[in-house]
């Protein structure tokens, strides 16, 4: 085996094994509570996860998660692209927009059960929320960027104004966007995590809840275990996807 | 070269880390000093309402003092983070439901009930199951049938206690849609009707009914020991901290007497609503309605037991628990 | 895994807004007055206040007049701004372990792959967790207060000050390096005086994502844990059910995010200056 595949493929599993390793020692040798060993933690994950809860938490909330970061992220795309290309656009809404961009999801919460409800629309709308910023500001920052030269010259042909944001600024900012949704990723899951926390009847932070208010630590590692998880292969899908779209749009 | 000093450091970084965590609990044995002025230093969580009131009172009238106790009185949100307070050292005692600390003795935390907190009583039960001002459709428990009715979290004594309300009127709890709802969040769904029934603690049904949004039911606590005392909250510690230190216990406990008699005379209760509003912020008004709870310091396990049995007719806990086995000195 | 396919996208993804060469930059907004920005805002709130006192009657929806006066007559009384100072002292130190520790680890991982090869896997894995899940284990270990908030936003806000650097450092030209290297500077003397200034423009957009991660934290930990602040003035007040003053603190905590916008965006125009010039080919 090379050093470069050695150093690519095996040296980055060796430091999460050792940290496995070390929470198994650690979990045995300490007596607390809340530091079961990695075993135990696997065998709850395999009695709650297999099956049981994959389908009452689980899937719920990839749902939601889904449809929360398509709507973020199109609300994102279409609000950047107005802000960028019109400079009245940005100054109008410019402040209220930063604004908005600060509250967190725990107190925009009330707002959101007055106008969606306990169901699951206001669950949407909090991880929606929260992905409509990143890509609002990287979308918007990447049509900003668009050569001069190119507006120019498709204005020499009498392109619309419509046309010249369809046909050149979004391509050309297509790669901050794509930026822009990869950050929205880790922010939609935990936004998810916190929409559910907050009174709800299924999901992963509802699961998570409720392990902890009834001490029940393994079950609890279990949920953290499954968002790692999660974060990776969504993570490693978006990849894939955006490789190949990429591919696409410069083809454009 | 940075790689293996970088590596080496993060590994012991997270050792640490980890052993820190495995340590934490379990050798709570930890015997608090006194100060040199011959008071002793100790630290209480609880939560900021009129159940969890008792060391705001002890604080600011000196009943800690009188004790020998020199105590910092933390607020904490909920109950993941009241446990961990407690199995970490950080806190000594802190208040909570019963329920909590039968949950945490079946998973092996060693929580024992020091003292009294807030107790229901017939005429002051301190919680309602409300409805949703004109639903003409109900009227009495009967008509909750295949409702959803919201509760402040599940399996707590708002939700079992209502849904032994329920199943002792012979309707199917199983037709019964327990929403999670925050007390807070109550009035909002009321208003818009997204729920038919709701359980609810003060000050909320105060505010619910003043606006005129909802009108009280009953009690679902009448249904927990038929009409009989029984706490609503307790004061609990580590075992291992309570083996080792029975005199902290006892001046706490001592403490708490003298507040109980304190806050349960009628005649101080402009002054016991003024501390409690600098505590919880709420209004005039409500202060006005509210009706304050009683509270008690003889922990019997007669008084706890009616809610293990509650967890166990519901099947909460993953096995029985006997009340006295999870009071202090009792077991 | 996925880190490795597209870093030239990760990259620009470290630099949004105003840094952006040329026309951007003249485009961004001066620091001050926006007419029109402010005119928008008012007159959202003139309909807002028009909905709430005609179709959006609620006990539970105050009129923006209502949140207005609770606001200066909390701002009177002093409630509201007291807990302020802790918010603000939190976000700070958070913010600021934060940016110390992402830019050295995001730094020594940009610089050597084999650095960057082991950590990927656990950094992967810790990045997606929720800062709110992780509460309980902090109070275990930090106690219940203001350590465990300020660790609570340095983890939060240490992610993308990480991701950033990284991308910054390895983003520099290799002709830069090159050209270092044969006027005779060492690997430490190439990595602190040329591939640290040059990741300065990302590193100072992923600082500024980080600023505003920071303070919806800050107030979502204070919000949970009630560990005081403005935070738990909010939730205090929500439980209060004195919504006009809770609504005042929610509308507090997004002018702070506003003001904060406005000096982080400020700054980093001053301190990452030479870089404007350097990236107009695009910085890659």
């Amino acid at each position: 085996m090379s050093r470069t595949t050695f150093v690519n493929r095996v040296l980055p599993w060796i430091l999460p094994l050792t940290l496995l390793g070390l929470w198994e020692y650690f979990g045995r040798v300490g007596d607390s509570i809340y530091l079961p060993p990695l075993s135990e933690v696997l065998t709850a994950m395999r009695e709650d996860w297999l099956f049981d809860h994959a389908q009452s938490d689980l899937l719920p909330s990839l749902r939601r998660f889904a449809v929360g970061y398509l709507a973020g992220s199109v609300l994102g795309i279409l609000l950047g692209m107005a802000i960028a290309s019109s400079r009245r656009v940005a100054q109008y809404t410019g402040p209220t927009l930063e604004f908005l961009r600060a509250l967190p999801a725990v107190a925009v919460l009330p707002v959101a059960v007055l106008i969606f409800g306990l169901g699951d629309g206001m669950r949407i709308s909090i991880i929606a929320f929260g992905v409509l910023f990143p890509v609002l500001v990287n979308t918007a920052t990447g049509a900003r960027n668009t050569r001069q030269e190119r507006i120019d010259v498709a204005r020499m042909y009498g392109l619309s104004r419509f046309e010249i944001v369809r046909r050149v600024i979004f391509p050309s900012a297509i790669p901050m966007i794509s930026a822009g949704l990869r950050v929205g990723l880790p922010i939609a899951l935990i936004m998810m995590v916190v929409s559910e926390l907050v009174g709800g009847q299924n999901g992963i932070g509802f699961y998570l809840t409720t392990t902890q208010s009834i001490f029940d630590i393994s079950g609890m590692f279990t949920a953290l275990i499954i968002l790692g998880l999660l974060g990776n292969i969504i993570n490693a899908v978006y990849t894939r996807l955006e490789t190949r779209s990429l591919h696409w749009a410069s083809q454009l | 070269m940075v790689t293996k000093k970088t590596r080496g450091a993060v590994a012991l970084v997270v050792a640490a880390a980890l052993s820190s965590l495995a340590a934490c609990g379990g050798d709570g044995d930890t015997v608090v000093e006194e100060n040199a002025d011959g008071t002793t230093s100790i630290t209480v969580a609880t939560v900021a309402s009129d159940s969890g009131s008792q060391a705001f009172y002890a604080d600011s009238l000196g009943f800690f003092e009188d004790q020998g106790l020199e105590v910092t009185v933390k607020v904490v949100a909920n109950v993941p983070d009241l446990a961990a307070a407690v199995e970490s050292g950080d806190a000594q005692f802190a208040l909570t439901s019963p329920t909590s600390v039968a949950s945490a003795s079946t998973a092996g935390i060693n929580f024992r009930i020091v003292a009294g907190g807030a107790i229901y009583t017939v005429d002051n039960p301190g919680v309602w199951i409300m409805v949703p001002a004109g639903q003409d459709g109900i009227t009495s428990v009967d008509d909750l049938e295949g409702k959803s009715i919201a509760v402040n979290a599940l399996n707590t004594m708002p939700h079992l206690s209502t849904l032994a309300t329920l199943d002792d009127a012979g309707v199917d709890v199983d037709s019964i849609n327990s929403v999670t709802l925050d007390f807070t969040q109550v009035g909002q769904a009321f208003e818009s009707n997204q729920v038919d029934a709701a359980t609810v603690t003060a000050p909320f049904n105060y505010q619910i009914e003043s606006d005129g949004i909802g009108t009280t039911m009953l009690s679902p606590y009448d249904a927990v020991n038929n009409g009989e005392d029984f706490y609503n909250t307790i004061w609990f510690g580590e075992q291992g901290f309570i083996d080792s230190n029975p005199e902290v216990v006892d001046t706490f406990r001592a403490a708490i007497a003298e507040t109980n008699a304190w806050a349960n005379d009628p005649a101080n209760e402009d002054e016991r609503k003024a501390i409690l509003q600098e505590v919880t912020s709420l209004t005039d008004a409500t202060m006005e309605d509210m009706q304050l709870l009683l509270f008690d310091d003889e922990v019997s396990p007669e008084m706890i037991q009616p809610l293990m049995d509650l967890m166990e007719r519901f099947e909460v806990l993953p096995q029985p628990v006997d009340a006295a086995s999870i009071i202090a000195g009792t077991d | 895994m996925s880190l490795t396919s597209a870093p030239t996208e990760e990259a620009v993804a470290g630099a949004p807004a105003p840094v952006a060469p040329g026309r951007a930059a003249r485009r961004g907004p001066r620091l001050g007055v926006n007419p029109r920005g402010f005119a928008f805002a008012l007159g959202l709130l003139v309909v807002i206040e028009l909905l709430t006192a005609t179709l959006v009657t609620s006990a539970y929806v105050p009129r923006p007049s209502e949140v207005g006066s609770a606001l200066l007559s909390e701002i009177g009384e002093g409630d509201i701004l007291s807990g302020l100072g802790d918010t603000l002292w939190a976000y700070l130190q958070g913010l600021g372990i934060a940016a110390g520790l992402g830019v050295i680890l995001g730094a020594a991982l940009g610089a050597s792959n084999v650095a960057y090869q082991t950590f990927r896997v656990v950094i992967e894995f810790l990045r997606p967790l929720p800062s709110v899940a992780l509460i309980p284990f902090s109070i275990l270990l930090l106690g219940v207060g203001s350590t465990t908030t300020v660790a609570m936003i340095a983890y939060a806000s240490f992610w993308p000050i990480l991701f950033n650097t990284y991308y910054g450092v390895r983003g520099v030209h290799a002709t830069s390096v090159e050209t270092a290297r044969s006027f005779g500077v060492g690997g430490l003397g190439v990595f602190f005086r040329v591939q640290i200034p040059s990741a300065a423009t990302s590193v100072a957009a992923g600082v500024r994502i980080s600023a505003s991660i920071a303070l919806i934290l800050v107030i979502t930990v204070e919000m949970l844990t009630r560990s005081g602040g403005l935070g738990h003035y909010i939730v205090r007040m929500q439980v209060a059910i004195r919504t006009e003053e809770m609504y005042a603190g929610i509308f507090l905590v997004g002018l702070i995010g506003y003001l904060i916008s406005l000096v982080v965006g400020h700054l980093e125009r001053r301190v990452v200056f030479w870089n404007v010039d350097s990236r107009e080919d695009g910085g890659r």
